[in-house]
């Protein structure tokens, strides 16, 4: 039966990427038609721009890093049920702390990395952990709270980059470059060697969810907090230490994006991230050793479909696939409902 | 001479229509977690509308409506009938319905086009206003005046109790489900026409103030106006101050006032709510399984 | 004068109906049979409804009386076999054709919107003009209740209501619609002996006035012997027979029931009691709506000792095990457990200081559906060793599988639960295999203290027997056992000393062998000092 269910979540994982992948060209044919563009054409540049060639992979997996650090992150507070919404704004606070750390102290580069790594973990588990006590004590809803708390981050984050912390260069508002010593060093360029951030946090947070007591009670609270709490499980203390752990790890990816592939602050560093990693968890099916697969496949999609404005598909086209790829995911929810049900339709 | 009242007052629609949309949904048992999706798709159908169809704003509004209904039925389908996890759901058609907007917006319509307003009547407020309040007294008055009501309270409450008596369920649901989305849709279009002018961000938050409205009103319409004129209130200020120069801080700080206000009422709700009796329909999020007869 | 024509009228209608009484059968069932996979439910039965009759069907758990009751209320359809109503053939598709002829269903559990009002509840769902004319729902309202004594007031929430009081709104509900037979379904497993006899004033009257009542009891054979007029007795999906009650006594519809000659008695252990493991004192608390549930309750409980709280149910037993095992704070009183203060402590310390838990709702409080077999048989100690380990990297704890599936699979054997394996999620095991779970994963770590809420509800005869059986085992083993139930014969049967409960007070202490009577004053609301 467990055995059973593991190749049917990979099954299904398959399944997604064909729909998608389907749905999206489906949207392309009349786009193409109406341009005059070769559907094929299209199709072999998507591929060229992503995986083909060194650079386009190259490109696709810088884009894995942030997504991977942030689904992983999402993985252990959905796990509890606690729908965190402010990746996007934990991420805005990894940044807040390492452009912070990088810029203005003066430690040698080593120490600021790891320094920058520690306070945007602790900004990052803060910033969660509030929405995670509101929940715990006063029930309140963490979907909208986590969400309006991206705004607010942003909007500091943005205030810090545009004020105090503006550079002196012209341009558009940005702040000064990080310092040479305080960059990850780059394995290929423009491969980062923050991807590798990304996968030494799989094992752990695989360890965390499926081996650690705290995983078993994250488990245990988001099947049935009730039953949880009459076996001894603090349900309230999960909610809170979920956020924590969950805004923590998602602000890494901020960390990631400065250190690893900007270098420096400019308004919309954290480039939606923490919503596009929403689907790339839930088609993992929360599943931590999935997640690396499912966000090459986002990051596929977001590289691939923003390539395609040099060939004539006009840019919002990301925006669309990407809610194809939320739909996507509802879809495999469907299925996977339909088959459990033995393929009955309830009524 | 109307001005600071007209400032307050300008958003009112928008609440209301959404707030109420969401509430007569939700009142029945049915999450609608993609609400920004839905105002966004009923605000790009209305554009759509005006530039393809007729430029008329009436059948914008209508088209708006209309559109919201789209996402109503996909939001029942996958809730009611297939029962899937309406949180899942909502996460799947609010993107879904952002993106496509956004897509659409800038595809067939090259970028953001200016779309008229509606022009004012009465109190330099536009028939939008008026109408806005009329559709609200109508909902209160079937919610708590008619036996229509009664049976949409039950169904939120108790849908055994509900199915007992012969009420069919899930179609009541399917009906407040639509209803409630063609409300929002016609909020987004509205929401369109005053305020954004395109689909800059991916998210504008006007969707989940109505969300945080709902609770606060405890489901009862009477309590929404009251909401809606506070969130009015504060972005109709904000605006104007914007427009005027005023800056009495930070621009970014400024953007954020709504926003840090749904977290207020938010949270100010759910304290209050611990004290005294859970006004929230008990069914709620809970899909209706008619129990196997033996 | 208006109201007195009213009820001449209505007096003169009575008097004509009851000269017709005995000749009217107003529900004719023949040859009804039901199949399901692998039983057949019900079994070519034949019977006879009259206007103005009681007409009880007794049988135990799985005779086939829902079937046949959801048959007669429209729920589902007959394989074979035929309703007649008033003579003519009937076909009921749904409730809504049986409620139209006028055959109305009183649930056992309440089909009610608590946050409505009782005129609201009475009305919905009825084809009525689309604005609710209040007035005219609450006249008629009160001239129902008038002519049944149904005692209610139309404008009171449902959620402030009794269930004695709740109840009766179930049946207006059903009068409100023309019903002239009323089926009810379990009718007194929720009331006090008190309102069972109101319940009974109430039927006898319906009956008076020509209505055709049919309660379907599980084996309350003395109320059976009450309030009925005939009684028919079903076993394995047949009519075993049908008696008018005065001509029967409960010896013979007891073997009627269960087919062989039952004894009443169930052997019981005395065992020698020890130190006090358990002491309630002067707890008082909060429901969830912030009402006052627990005033004051004091009561201490000794190991190797059964302490049965009795009463019906909603009188503060669900709080009073939340206050005991840390999961509701008392606002007064304290709670200690082997000598120590646990007042206020969380779960898990009480958990392990080595007390055991069994919760009314076994799916929804009791385990995680989704989990494993294994996962729930440790839910309560899975922190503890030997279930969790040392990692090999890492820090904290990690849980050691290997430990768990073998220590479950020794449950699963010793319990005899009927499953595949340990790995299967535990919502996939029947209702009796789901508390053999819970009382393993209970009993395993041989608690000190044990708390049983309702342990049999809704269990088979099989799963009722051995978990009774092991109940009295663990009283052998030293420990202290609270037992509350709402099934007060377990009670008694099971219990050395039984506290009855009511309204969040302690009324008094007896012991079983006290005349049922007695208990039932107390359980209604009178204290031990003023029983006759």
């Amino acid at each position: 039966m467990m055995f059973q269910k593991k190749t049917r979540g990979i099954l299904l994982s398959l399944i997604f990427i064909f729909i998608t992948f389907f749905g999206i060209f489906l949207c392309l044919l009349p786009i193409c038609q109406s341009k005059n563009l070769s559907i094929v054409e299209i199709f072999n540049y998507f591929l060229y721009s992503t995986i083909t060639s060194p650079s386009g992979l190259a490109q696709t997996l810088m884009k894995t890093t942030p997504l991977l650090i942030t689904s992983l992150g999402l993985c252990i507070a959905f796990k509890a049920r606690v729908w965190n919404i402010g990746a996007e704004g934990q991420i805005a606070f990894g940044v807040i702390a390492s452009l912070g750390t990088c810029l203005f102290l003066p430690l040698p580069g080593i120490i600021k990395i790891i320094l920058a790594i520690v306070f945007s973990l602790l900004l990052g588990a803060a910033w969660g952990g509030v929405a995670g006590y509101l929940k715990s004590r006063w029930s309140v809803p963490e979907i909208p709270i986590t969400l309006m708390q991206n705004f607010v981050a942003l909007a500091l984050m943005d205030f810090l980059i545009a004020g105090p912390w503006l550079s002196s260069q012209p341009g558009y508002a940005h702040t000064d470059p990080l310092p040479l010593d305080a960059r990850l060093p780059y394995l290929a360029y423009p491969l980062n060697s923050s991807f590798l951030l990304g996968i030494i946090l799989v094992p752990i947070v695989f360890w965390i969810m499926k081996r650690s007591v705290f995983g078993f009670q994250l488990k245990a609270t988001g099947y049935n907090p009730i039953a949880a709490n009459y076996g001894g499980i603090n349900v309230k203390k999960i909610i809170v230490m979920s956020m924590f752990v969950s805004g923590g790890i998602c602000a890494l990816a901020g960390t990631s994006l400065v250190l690893g592939e900007f270098f420096f602050g400019v308004k919309g560093v954290t480039g939606n991230y923490g919503f596009y990693a929403i689907v790339s968890t839930l088609i993992a099916r929360l599943d931590p050793k999935l997640t690396p697969f499912t966000s090459f496949f986002v990051a596929l999609v977001l590289v691939g479909t923003n390539a395609l404005t040099l060939k004539g598909i006009p840019g919002p086209f990301v925006h669309l696939s990407v809610g194809i790829l939320f739909i996507g995911a509802v879809l495999i929810f469907l299925l996977e409902k339909v088959i459990e049900s033995g393929g009955e339709k309830n009524v | 001479m109307y001005e600071p009242i007209v400032a307050i007052l300008s958003m009112l629609p928008i609440y209301i229509l959404g707030t109420n949309g969401e509430l007569l949904s939700q009142l029945s048992g049915v999450y609608n977690i993609g609400i920004e999706g839905v105002m966004a798709f009923g605000a790009i159908t209305a554009i759509l509308s005006y530039n393809f169809v007729a430029p008329n704003l009436w059948i914008s509004m209508l088209v708006g409506a209309l559109g919201g209904v789209v996402f109503g039925v996909l939001n029942s389908i996958l809730s009611i009938h297939f029962k899937l996890d309406q949180i899942v759901v909502g996460f799947g058609l609010w993107f879904f319905g952002i993106g496509l907007a956004g897509f659409i917006q800038t595809t067939f319509l090259g970028g953001a086009p200016p779309i008229e307003r509606f022009s004012a009547v009465l109190f330099d407020l536009d028939p939008i206003f008026y109408l806005s309040i009329v559709i609200g007294i109508i909902l209160w008055i079937i919610i708590s005046k008619t036996s229509l009501g009664l049976t949409i309270k039950a169904v939120g409450e108790n849908p055994r109790a509900a199915d007992s008596l012969g009420i069919n369920v899930n179609k009541v649901r399917w009906f407040c489900v639509l209803i409630g989305c063609a409300l929002i849709g016609m909020s987004g279009a509205y929401l369109y026409m005053n305020y954004l002018q395109g689909f800059r961000t991916m998210v504008s938050g006007f969707g989940w103030m109505c969300f945080a409205l709902v609770m606060f009103a405890r489901w009862r319409v009477l309590n929404t106006f009251v909401g809606a004129t506070v969130f009015s209130a504060i972005i109709g200020i904000q605006t104007r101050m914007q427009v005027a120069g005023i800056m009495i801080l930070p621009v970014e700080f400024l953007s954020v006032l709504p926003h840090i206000a749904v977290i207020i009422v938010l949270v100010a709700a759910c304290v209050t709510a611990k004290f005294g009796k859970s006004a929230m329909p008990s069914s709620l999020g809970t899909p209706y399984i008619k129990e196997a007869v033996y | 004068m208006f109201l007195n024509r009213e009820r001449y009228i209505s007096r003169k209608k009575e008097k004509r109906m009851m000269s017709s009484k005995n000749a009217e059968k107003i529900l004719v069932i023949k040859g009804i049979t039901k199949r399901f996979p692998g039983v057949i439910a019900n079994d070519n039965i034949n019977l006879e409804f009259r206007a103005g009759e009681v007409h009880a069907i007794l049988g135990e758990n799985g005779a086939g009386k829902t079937t046949l009751m959801n048959i007669l209320y429209g729920l589902i359809q007959p394989d074979e076999g035929e309703i007649y109503f008033k003579g003519k053939k009937v076909v009921l598709k749904s409730p809504q054709d049986a409620i139209k002829l006028g055959i109305g269903m009183v649930h056992q559990h309440f089909m009610l919107v608590p946050t409505l009002e009782v005129w609201e509840n009475v009305v919905l769902g009825l084809k009525t003009k689309t604005f609710l004319d209040k007035e005219k729902i609450r006249k008629k309202i009160l001239e129902i209740s008038n002519e049944y004594n149904l005692k209610i007031d139309p404008d009171a929430k449902i959620w402030q209501l009794s269930t004695g009081e709740k109840q009766r709104v179930e049946i207006i509900k059903m009068l409100y619609r023309g019903a002239r037979v009323l089926i009810l379904d379990e009718p007194t497993s929720m009331l006090t002996p008190q309102e069972v006899k109101e319940l009974f004033v109430i039927v006898k009257r319906m009956a008076k006035r020509g209505l055709a009542v049919i309660p379907f009891i599980t084996h309350k054979l003395e109320e059976v012997i009450q309030i009925s007029d005939v009684v028919t007795v079903l076993r394995k999906g047949k009519v075993i027979g049908t008696v008018r009650t005065k001509d029967t006594n409960k010896g013979e519809l007891a073997e009627m029931m269960v087919g062989r000659k039952v004894l009443f008695k169930v052997p019981r252990y005395r065992s020698k009691k020890g130190r006090i493991v358990l002491e309630v004192k002067n707890v008082s608390a909060l429901s969830d709506k912030g009402i006052q549930i627990l005033k004051n309750v004091s009561f201490s409980l000794r190991a190797g000792e059964i302490l049965g709280i009795a009463g019906v149910a909603g009188n503060g037993q669900r709080e009073l095990s939340e206050v005991i095992t840390g999961l509701r704070k008392p606002t007064a009183g304290k709670v200690i457990i082997l000598g120590e203060d646990v007042t206020g402590r969380d779960p898990k310390e009480i958990i392990e200081m080595g007390v055991g838990f069994i919760p009314e709702d076994r799916k929804k409080t009791g385990l995680v559906l989704d989990l494993s077999v294994a996962e729930n048989l440790v839910l309560r100690n899975h922190f503890q060793y030997p279930f969790t380990k040392k990692p090999k990297f890492g820090f904290g704890k990690v849980l050691d599988y290997g430990e768990i599936i073998k220590f479950a699979e020794k449950l699963i054997s010793d319990f005899q639960i009927i499953t595949p394996n340990s790995t299967v999620p535990v919502g996939y095991l029947s209702g009796g295999n789901l508390q053999r779970v819970i009382l393993a994963r209970e009993l395993s770590f041989n608690p000190k203290v044990l708390i049983a809420c309702n342990p049999t509800a809704g269990l088979d005869v099989g799963a009722t027997e051995f978990i009774r059986r092991k109940i009295m085992e663990q009283k052998r083993k030293g420990t202290g056992i609270l037992l509350v139930s709402e099934d007060l014969n377990e009670v008694l049967s099971l219990s050395d000393r039984i506290a009855i409960i009511f309204e969040g007070k302690i009324m008094g202490t007896v012991s079983p062998k006290t005349k049922i009577e007695k208990i039932g004053q107390m359980m209604a609301g009178v204290e031990l000092s003023r029983v006759e």
